[in-house]
Formats: C-alpha cells, sequence, structure tokens
C-alpha cells in the first residue's frame, strides 16, 4: 500500500529525516516510536502534504501513485488520513458542516453520491456512539475550545467517519487520561480491517497495549534504526530510549 | 480620587529641579535669521565652502515653507516668530582642553547640578561623553580609546573638517533638507551636534553619549547627529538632554541620522527631560525633532528607546526604514506629560525589504492638564514581503483634566505581511492605589511604583544606568502630579 | 426643465447648478428651510470639494471620481421594469417598503404608504425645521451640498411607545448609463420608549466602465429616550459603476441603544460617514461592518464615536477580506470627553488581503479626555491561518474551497450579528456566490 524509499526531508536548509525506509501492506498495524526531535511527527507531515517541509530525496509510492506530488486534499481523497498531534482551532467553522463538507469530496471522488443532510446525521449518531464523544462538539466551532482530550476524540470521531484506507496518528496518546486513551484505542479497533493499514506514532508504548502492532520502528535522528515485534516496544519502555540509542551509536561507531 | 488629585497636584506643582543658569561667557549672533547670519555661523565654525553650500540651499527651501509648518499634530502653540531666536551661540573657547580639569569649572557645577558629574561617569561607568553646551561640543572625552578600534565620534563641526567625506557622503541621505520644514530650518542653521563612525565588524566596548543641554536664553538649539554603522559593527548610544528653566519658549530643532548597513546594530537611546514650563504652563522647551533611521543591509537592526518627560511641546517621531532584507526596526517610548505639556509623539516604520519586522511599544502617561498624543505609521511597501509587525501603545490617565489620545496610520499593500496594533486606555486603579495604601505606601509613592511597573517593559530596553536616571525621572516628574 | 451636465470637479460646478435650478430647489420650502440651503450652499463654497491634503481623505481621492460629465438635474430618466425592483428585493421578508429610484420616491404598494410612520419629504422641507434638522453646518462639504440640494429622501417618524411591528426597507435604486448625481436627505426619528428596525439597501444596476452614478446621501438619525434602532446597510452590485458618499448622524438620547450593521459589497468607491453622539448617560452603541471587495473597489468607511456623557458603552467591529486590486480604508475614532466618565469603548478592525494587489489602510483613533475610561481598539491586518487550510485540505477539502470556508468563518462574526434571518440568508448567498465565483468568473 505505502512504500517509502529513501526519503529525506528538511525545514528551513535543516535535514529532519535522513533517509527513511518503510512498507506498510494493507491489513497491518505499525507503530514508529522514538525520542522527542527524532522526526517522527515531521515523517506524518510530509505524508499528509504539509509544505513547511521540503523533501529533497526519495520516493513515496502510495497504491500505485507517487504520493509526494499529490496535493493534500487529494491525498486525503485517496484516502489518508492524518490525525493530528495539535489540531488546529478554525473559529466561525462548524464542525458539523466542515465533516459534511470534507466526507462527500472524499465521496465524490469514490464515486459516490454525496450523503444528503438525514443520512449524514444517521451517519454521524453511529460514529459518535463508537467513539463515545459529546454531541454538543458538533454543533460547535472547529476545534474552538475543546480541551486536549476532545481535540484528540474529534480527531478519531473524524477519521470513523472518513473511513481512510491509510491513517496516521500522530502523538493520538498524548494528553489523554487512561480512559480516554482506551475509547481511542477502541475506536481505531473497530475500523480497522484487512483492507486498511494505520500507522501510530508515539513516545510511549502504552497505547500499544490496546492497539496492538504487527510491527514498531524506531525512530532516531532522522533514520529508522530498528524494527521488530511489538515485545520491540515493551524492550523499550523497560530500557528507555537510551538503550536503543547507545546501541546505534556504538554500531555507527565500529 | 480627590485625595489624590491634592497629591498629584503638588508632586506636579514641585519646581523644576534643573532649572538653573550658569554664568560663563558666551559668543552669540543676533537676533534673527538671514542669509548674514547663515554665513556667520558657518565663517565663526571655520566652514569649508561645500558646508556653507548645503546650508544656503537648505535656507533657500526653507524660505518657500515659511507660513507652512506642520500644523496636523495634536498641538496647540502659539506662533513661534523664527525672526526672534538666537541661532548661534557658544561659550568663548579660552583655549582647547587637554583633560576635564581645564573645563569651565562653572561648567563642571552646572553637570554636577544635573546629578551627571563627567568625572563620575569616567570613573563609574566607562561611558564616553561629548558634552554639547548651547551647540559647541567642548569636549569629548574617552576619544582616544575609540580612536584605537578605528571608531570616530566627535562633533558635528570636527567631523566637517576631519572627514569631510564621510559627512558630505552621509550628511542629508536619511533627513534630506526637503523633508520637512524644521529639517530645512535645522540644516540651514545647525550649529553643533555629534558625529560617530563605527568600522567594519567593530563593537563599539561602551555607551557613547552626549548630554544636550540648552543654557543661553533664547537660543534655539540646532543638533545635528550623524552615525554610521558599518557591516556588522555594534553601537550602543546615549542622549540625554536638560535645560535650564527660562520663561520664554526656547525652540530646539533637532536631525539624527543613523545609518545600518549589513548585520550592523544601532541602538539610540534617549532620555529627555528639558524644562517643561512652570505648573502654568508658562515657558518651556519646543522640541521639533526630526530622528530617522535607514536599515540599509540585510540583517540590520535599530531600535529607538525614548523616555521623554520634558518639554513643553514634543514633536517627535523617531522612524525606520526597513530596506534591507531581514532588518529590524524596534520603538520603546515612555512619554511622560505633565501640567500644560503636550506631547505628540511615535514612530514610523517603513517596510521595503522582505522579511523585515518592526515592533512598536508606546507608553504614555498623563497627568495635569497635559495631553499626550501617539501617531505612528506603519507602511508595508509593495515589495516588502512578509513583513510583520507589532505594535501596542497603552495610555494612563492620572487626572480628569489630561488627555491621552492614539493616531496609528497603518498601510498595508503586500498580502503576507502580518500587522497587529492594540491599544488601550486606562486610568491608575483605584483599587491598586488603596491596596499600596494599605500596605503602608503613600499615594504618591504607590503612583510612582504603578507607573514604574506599567512603563517597565520600556525602561528595560534601557542600558542600566540609563535605567536608573529615567525612573528617577518618571518619579521626579510625577512629584505632585499624582491626583 | 432643461437638463445641466458638466464635470462636478469644483465648488463653482455645484455653485452655478444651484442657481440654474433654484425653481426646483426650493419648490414648496419654507423661508426657514431656503435660508437653511443658502447657507449650506455658501459654507460648501468656503469648504471646496476635500482633496487627499485633507486628513479626512487621505486614502480617498474623490475628486477624481467627480472628474466627469454628471447629470444633477435630469429631464427624465430610464425606466426601471417591476422585474428590477423585484430583483431588489430581499426574499421572504415582509416590511414597510419605500422605493427611490434615482433619488426620486416611486410608488410602490399602496399600503406601505399608509403606514403612520413615513411621512413625506414636502412635510420636512415646507415646516419649521429648526428641530428635526440639525442645523450645525459643520466642516463637512458633502454634508453641506446634501442640504443645499437635496429634494427628496426618506422621513420616518416613530412616535413614543411604539415598537414597529415590521421592518422597514428602504431601497435605494440607481440606474445605469445616465451618468446622475443622486442626493438623497433622509430623516428617521425614533420616539421615546419605541424600538424600530431600518433595513437600507443601495443597489446600483449600472454594471460596466467607470462611474455612471454618483451618489451623496445624509441621514439624520436621533434617538429619543429609552428607544432602540437597529439599522442595516447594504450596498451590493455596481462594483464598477458606482461612487456614493453616505453620511450617517446619529444623535442618541439617554438609554438608547443604536445599532449599525453594514455589508459592503458592492460600488466602485464608496465612502461611509458614520456620526453618533450620545446626548445622554446610558447610550449603547454598537458599529458593525463586514467588507469583501474585489475588482479596483474602493471603500472607505469612517466612523466617529462621540462620547459626550458619561455611563455609555461603545462596541466596534469591522471585518474585511480585500481581493484583485482592492482598497480598503478604516478611519474608526472614538472621542470621549471631558465629563463621560464611566465610558466602555471596544473598537476592532481586522482585515485579510488576498492578493499583493490589494491595499488596506488602517487609522483607528482614541481620543481620550476623561480618565475614569476603559478604551480599546485593535487593528490586525494578515493572511488566512495556513495552519487551518492545511488541515482542511488533509481532510480532502480542495483548496479553493477550504479558503471559501475560511473566508466565510473569518466574516461570520459579523454576518451572526444580522438578526433578521430573511436578510441574513440573503446576504449570506450574495457573499457565498462572490467567493465561490473565485478567480474566475470577474
Amino acid at each position: 500500500m505505502l512504500t517509502i524509499n529513501n526519503l529525506k526531508a528538511s525545514v528551513e536548509d535543516k535535514e529532519i529525516l535522513k533517509g527513511i525506509n518503510l512498507e506498510v501492506k494493507k491489513g497491518e498495524v505499525h507503530a514508529i516510536m522514538g525520542p522527542n526531535g527524532s522526526g517522527k511527527s515531521t515523517l506524518a507531515a510530509v505524508l499528509a502534504g504539509r509544505s513547511d517541509y521540503e523533501v529533497t530525496d526519495g520516493t513515496v509510492d502510495y497504491l500505485g501513485q507517487n504520493l509526494l506530488e499529490m496535493a493534500p486534499e487529494d491525498r486525503a481523497k485517496e484516502g489518508i488520513f492524518l490525525a493530528f498531534q495539535y489540531p488546529v482551532e478554525i473559529p466561525g467553522v462548524n464542525t458539523a458542516t466542515f465533516l459534511r463538507t470534507s466526507l462527500n469530496e472524499i465521496r465524490e471522488h469514490r464515486g459516490l453520491e454525496p450523503l444528503n443532510g438525514a443520512d449524514f446525521l444517521k451517519l454521524m449518531k453511529s460514529k459518535m456512539e463508537i467513539i463515545d464523544i459529546d454531541k454538543s462538539l458538533i454543533s460547535r466551532s472547529l476545534n474552538e475550545g475543546f480541551s486536549g482530550g476532545e481535540k484528540k476524540k474529534a480527531e478519531i470521531f473524524q477519521m470513523a467517519m472518513l473511513e481512510p484506507t491509510l491513517a496516521i496518528l500522530d502523538e493520538t496518546d498524548s494528553g489523554l487520561d487512561i480512559d480516554a486513551l482506551k475509547v481511542v484505542a477502541a475506536g481505531v479497533n473497530r475500523m480497522k480491517t484487512d483492507d486498511n493499514a494505520v500507522i501510530v506514532i508515539t513516545h510511549y508504548q502504552r497505547l500499544l497495549d490496546y492497539i496492538i502492532p504487527d510491527f514498531v520502528h524506531i525512530i532516531y535522528d532522522g533514520q529508522i534504526i530498528k524494527t521488530g515485534g511489538k515485545e520491540l516496544a515493551i524492550t523499550l519502555e523497560e530500557k528507555g530510549y537510551d538503550w536503543i540509542t547507545n546501541e546505534h551509536a556504538a554500531l555507527s561507531n565500529a | 480620587m480627590n485625595g489624590q488629585n491634592e497629591i498629584l497636584k503638588e508632586v506636579t506643582q514641585q519646581d523644576y529641579k534643573y532649572g538653573f543658569v550658569s554664568k560663563f561667557d558666551s559668543d552669540k549672533a543676533p537676533v534673527g535669521l538671514n542669509e548674514g547670519i547663515i554665513r556667520l555661523i558657518s565663517s565663526k565654525k571655520k566652514e569649508p565652502k561645500w558646508m556653507l553650500d548645503i546650508r544656503l540651499k537648505a535656507f533657500k527651501h526653507w524660505l518657500t515653507l515659511v507660513d507652512k509648518e506642520p500644523n496636523w499634530a495634536h498641538i496647540k502653540y502659539p506662533k513661534i516668530n523664527f525672526q526672534d531666536i538666537i541661532y548661534y551661540s557658544a561659550p568663548k573657547k579660552k583655549k582647547k582642553l587637554k583633560s576635564l580639569d581645564e573645563v569651565d569649572p562653572e561648567m563642571l557645577k552646572t553637570f554636577e547640578k544635573l546629578g551627571i558629574s563627567i568625572d563620575e561617569q569616567k570613573k563609574l561607568t566607562g561611558v564616553a561623553v561629548d558634552i554639547v553646551i548651547d551647540s559647541v561640543s567642548v569636549k569629548t572625552t574617552f576619544k582616544e580609546t575609540l580612536a584605537k578600534l578605528g571608531i570616530i565620534f566627535c562633533s558635528f563641526s570636527e567631523a566637517v573638517h576631519e572627514h569631510p567625506e564621510l559627512v558630505k557622503k552621509y550628511m542629508g541621505s536619511v533627513v534630506p533638507y526637503t523633508d520637512n520644514f524644521y529639517a530645512a530650518l535645522n540644516s540651514a542653521v545647525f550649529t553643533d551636534g555629534s558625529f560617530c563612525y563605527i568600522p567594519k565588524g567593530v563593537r563599539c566596548p561602551m555607551e557613547l553619549s552626549t548630554y544636550f543641554r540648552i543654557n543661553e536664553a533664547n537660543t534655539g538649539q540646532f543638533e545635528r547627529t550623524l552615525l554610521i554603522a558599518e557591516e556588522g559593527s555594534y553601537v550602543s548610544y546615549l542622549e540625554g538632554c536638560t535645560a535650564p528653566m527660562r520663561d520664554e519658549n526656547q525652540l530646539h530643532a533637532a536631525v539624527v541620522e543613523l545609518i545600518a548597513y549589513k548585520d550592523a546594530e544601532i541602538r539610540y537611546s534617549t532620555v529627555q527631560n528639558w524644562y517643561p514650563g512652570d505648573k502654568n504652563g508658562k515657558g518651556g522647551i519646543f522640541n521639533f525633532v526630526t530622528k530617522r533611521g535607514i536599515c540599509k543591509g540585510e540583517r540590520s537592526k535599530i531600535s529607538w528607546t525614548q523616555v521623554e518627560t520634558g518639554s513643553a511641546i514634543t514633536w517627535k517621531y523617531p522612524s525606520v526604514i526597513l530596506k534591507g532584507d531581514y532588518s529590524v526596526g524596534e520603538f520603546y517610548s515612555i512619554a511622560l506629560t505633565n501640567n500644560y505639556q503636550q506631547a505628540d509623539t511615535g514612530t514610523k516604520m517603513i517596510h521595503i525589504g522582505k522579511n523585515t519586522t518592526s515592533t512598536i511599544i508606546s507608553k504614555g502617561v498623563s497627568a495635569g492638564k497635559s495631553n499626550n498624543s501617539y501617531r505612528g505609521l506603519v507602511r508595508i511597501s509593495k515589495s516588502a514581503t512578509n513583513a510583520r509587525n507589532f505594535s501596542q501603545c497603552d495610555s494612563l490617565l492620572l487626572s480628569d483634566e489630561c488627555g491621552a489620545h492614539t493616531f496609528p496610520y497603518i498601510e498595508i499593500n503586500n498580502k503576507s505581511a502580518i500587522v497587529e496594533h492594540e491599544a488601550t486606555t486606562s486610568k491608575v486603579g483605584e483599587d491598586q492605589i488603596f491596596y499600596c495604601n494599605q500596605r503602608g505606601l503613600s499615594t504618591e509613592q504607590a503612583i510612582s511604583m504603578i507607573v514604574n511597573g506599567y512603563c517597565k517593559e520600556v525602561l528595560k530596553k534601557l542600558p542600566m544606568e540609563f535605567a536608573v536616571e529615567a525612573q528617577k525621572l518618571l518619579s521626579l516628574s510625577l512629584e505632585g502630579s499624582v491626583g | 426643465m432643461k437638463a445641466s451636465t458638466g464635470k462636478l470637479s469644483t465648488a463653482e460646478d455645484f455653485i452655478a447648478n444651484f442657481d440654474i435650478h433654484q425653481d426646483e430647489i426650493f419648490l414648496n420650502n419654507s423661508n426657514q428651510y431656503k435660508e437653511l440651503r443658502k447657507n449650506a450652499i455658501a459654507a460648501f463654497e468656503s469648504l471646496g470639494i476635500p482633496s487627499r491634503r485633507s486628513e479626512e481623505w487621505k486614502y480617498t481621492n474623490v475628486a477624481k471620481a467627480l472628474n466627469r460629465d454628471w447629470v444633477q438635474f435630469p429631464s427624465e430618466t430610464k425606466k426601471i421594469s417591476p422585474d428590477d425592483i423585484d430583483s431588489c428585493l430581499i426574499p421572504g421578508l415582509d416590511a414597510y417598503t419605500l422605493v427611490f429610484y434615482n433619488g426620486k420616491r416611486i410608488p410602490f404598494s399602496e399600503s406601505d404608504s399608509d403606514s403612520a410612520v413615513i411621512k413625506e419629504f414636502s412635510d420636512l422641507i415646507s415646516s419649521d425645521i429648526s428641530n428635526v434638522v440639525s442645523l450645525d453646518l459643520g466642516s463637512d462639504a458633502f454634508d453641506t451640498l446634501n442640504l443645499a440640494f437635496a429634494i427628496d429622501g426618506a422621513i420616518i417618524n416613530v412616535p413614543d411607545n411604539c415598537v414597529l411591528d415590521k421592518p422597514l426597507y428602504l431601497l435605494y435604486i440607481s440606474s445605469p448609463d445616465d451618468n446622475l448625481f443622486i442626493q438623497n436627505r433622509n430623516v428617521i426619528e425614533i420616539g421615546k420608549n419605541s424600538e424600530a428596525t431600518i433595513i437600507e439597501a443601495r443597489i446600483s444596476l449600472s454594471s460596466s466602465n467607470d462611474f455612471q452614478v454618483f451618489s451623496n446621501n445624509v441621514t439624520e438619525i436621533h434617538c429619543e429616550n429609552n428607544s432602540k434602532l437597529d439599522h442595516y446597510q447594504f450596498q451590493i452590485k455596481g462594483q464598477s459603476g458606482a461612487a456614493s458618499i453616505n453620511k450617517y448622524l446619529v444623535k442618541q438620547e439617554a438609554n438608547s441603544t443604536y445599532t449599525s450593521t453594514n455589508i459592503n459589497l458592492g460600488g466602485q468607491l464608496v465612502r461611509n460617514n458614520l456620526e453618533v453622539v450620545h446626548e445622554g448617560e446610558g447610550c449603547e452603541t454598537n458599529l458593525f461592518g463586514l467588507y469583501h471587495l474585489i475588482g479596483n473597489q474602493h471603500l472607505d468607511n469612517h466612523t466617529l464615536i462621540d462620547h459626550k456623557m458619561p455611563n455609555c458603552n461603545s462596541n466596534e467591529l469591522y471585518i474585511g477580506v480585500l481581493d484583485d486590486k482592492s482598497t480598503g480604508v478604516f478611519n474608526g475614532k472614538v472621542l470621549v470627553r471631558k465629563d463621560a466618565q464611566k465610558t466602555n469603548a471596544f473598537q476592532s478592525n481586522k482585515n485579510i488581503l488576498l492578493t499583493d494587489d490589494a491595499k488596506m489602510n488602517a487609522k483607528p483613533q482614541l481620543e481620550i479626555y476623561a480618565d475614569d475610561v476603559k478604551c480599546s481598539h485593535g487593528a490586525t491586518t494578515g493572511q488566512l491561518n495556513q495552519e487551518a487550510l492545511f488541515y482542511l485540505r488533509s481532510r480532502g477539502i480542495s483548496k479553493k474551497l477550504a479558503l471559501t470556508m475560511l473566508m466565510e468563518a473569518f466574516m461570520k462574526e459579523v454576518l451572526d450579528k444580522i438578526k433578521i434571518k430573511e436578510l441574513k440568508n440573503f446576504l449570506t448567498e450574495k457573499l457565498e456566490l462572490r467567493l465561490n465565483v473565485g478567480d474566475q468568473g470577474r
């Protein structure tokens, strides 16, 4: 589904990604872990098409298309969904109106009829139950005045609505208490099918107790330096990032 | 509130601490202004012909402006009779002075009374002082130290003689004589001022300072300052002004030009406490100043900081032309007016280069029957992609008879600009004063403290030794004004 | 009556017309009104047409717009079709409607003329006017010009203790191609304890070429004690043919509330002067403005809130989006006089520039002579939030639609101030149409 080959990207002339290689097949859950500043969020932003980052080298193939050449909205229409680490507040844009516009744009791209108001409401209601999101949030301006937890839940709710092919969760667990974390994880698990894939970006292992990854990648200084199964996350949690970075240093020095 | 008014009055009514007249002989031109006077000034100063030509050209231009004095400012004053002013007055020089000991003791006493003894300055702070009394620079200290670094710091007249190529190149390049009425007048009759040149890559090791002082009754003071910072250099320049008490209004029309090349930084700080007139609005200085700097090169920076507590009328807009890409302009100002003082001051930030940034922080404090206006222009030219400006203009009112005004002009011609202007006007909170009272502070102390706190953002931009003086000045200017 | 055609670029041009058309101007005038007109034209003569050297006209070149052939007293103008009038009505809105076509009131609906609050213009000019029209000629050239010449306008008088059951719709339509110079003078009085809603529409049917109609209008509004007026003004169409100067002089008595909501989408050169003065304590003033400018449109909003009395509040919010080569000016002044203690005054102006050829000049001013006040103003100019734009796009929304959504969201703050549903829908639709046309259709 997604093949990243030697991806390099920089912001304001500073290289952040220094050659990322990653392959994600349908039905898989990948976790990307790493210390602060290692390039985790940059990778998510580059995949979603944020223009602040300049891709200097490498390729990204998504469902047979050159992802890097696509506009952010076209990526979304093709099924890429980024759950933002810091969802932006947009005063004056009603959440429901926004979601309906978004959904219908994506449906149109998939050759589906746009949803009418009633069907949209019905769909929204069913998805809201999954995420256990406060109804009043829907009638407010997009993310405006939402608490940190509400924002994260709203992101997962949007994901449930848009049914992406590839979902990228950028530190969705940060700022969530354990109950909210469980709700979010349950939401993600319910959406998981054999035809879609999830990339979970996280600093801590605890989310991975609830969303079980098939692969865990450790990113450090802009490169994936170790890949393993779900047990890698547990080892990492026990030994800390120093373990892996020291090991990496030792290897590079050797 | 009434009690407060009483105290405010008491504080403002205190006499001007710096009101005294030093007695030393001076060499004066006759009253009035004509070509003859200009030739006289020029010949007194033994100027070369090119300098005289500039003066005459400016004078010719000024004649076309007579009766076209600027009138847009929010100030009121009787019409100035420009033929009723003495345009030149110099303390009679007895001989060239080698050290402070040789300076007229009377003059040294004057400085002592001002609380700015050169001696003390020299020993304690290492400030190089270029003293200007009634328009002629008497003595420049620390010159030699500076000379070793290639820094030129001297009187303007000296620069005309010794560095004519620099003066010719830069004088009028930022403020041409055609700029405005007072700039034309200054260019015609300026008597002296300071000149400063910082060579490439040199960081001036000390604060450069000039103390201006208007001394002779009825003498117009027409200073001219020119400061050039070459590529990668840095200089911090302090200008302090005091003037003795006089009954007639004295006119001051200075011109200051700053030029910053690539990566250079100029910090220009002013503390102005010229005689503001008495509590009935009699006397005081009229201060009509044109100050402007240009950030010529990339990443150059010009920062104006001013504390204005003096003068009967202040008309002053230290400005920055942001020509170099990534250049930075700053304006930090405190203007405190009391009794019948009027201040119309602010800045102009002209963004031309890309990614240029400007910051304006203005704090106005009005007491008594004074009027205090902020007037500022932020212009984002079409070429100034990604320009940023933030302006904050706050006014504090200390009496119910004063006025506080904000007149910002914002002109945006580029879509990528982000410009924010905020202004607030409020009075000193009675609850704040009460709180201080309850903790044992007098109302006067409380207000002084609150005002100082209110001005902190700007005060902290001043060099250390200046900040202390400025703080004292604020309290002093407020004395008796509390109410 | 002969039509005089000519440039109106100097005061003399107008004075000449005043002399030639005295019969028409003085028709049915009381002696006092005649005197008033004569004084006005004399005042205008000494003031002259303001140039850009005048501080109040620094950013708007009105002389240029006047410098072409105008017809001030047309013999007849193109007829207006019922369809044209219908196109200017607000769908679904039930209102007392007055229609002015090229400056002259035309019959619209019989029932409406019966409404007791609508008076005839002749009532004004034939009566003792001293207590109706402000006699202070002031220093505004266009105000004096209007006073001298205006021979028609809406005269509204809501009596004391009366809540008007439906809005008044004042519709000013101008025709294309006649090069008319139009002046209306309106006087609106809201009696003690009364409430009314007035919607004022300025619609120019002109569509192409530069300046085909120039209107100079003055509206005097008097809100009596404890009264409430919701005053909406909007201008649509004519973005490349109509110039207008609209002055509103609002006098508020004690405990009255005046709310003005000005939506500007049309007109090639528009200058709005809105001056509100508090004559009594406890007044509340809300001034809201919204503009979306395209092409070569030039809009200059001048507001003045004169806080003369204690315990009054004012609240001002002007929001605009400037596209293409348009120019916006916001000049808002809050004046707090010596006696106006306990004043709260807030002012905000927010702009977004969409192109490098668009210009915004803002001059928010505070002039304060009382100390126990809370006043603030803010002015910002910037771009749409790029972060928000990316967020929307990452959810599959096209860049164009995302931009439209963000612009609408930005302008919503003022649109939401419109309390009449039909009007809000009507204007929202007009606005959306403009936003959706995007770069293509203009």
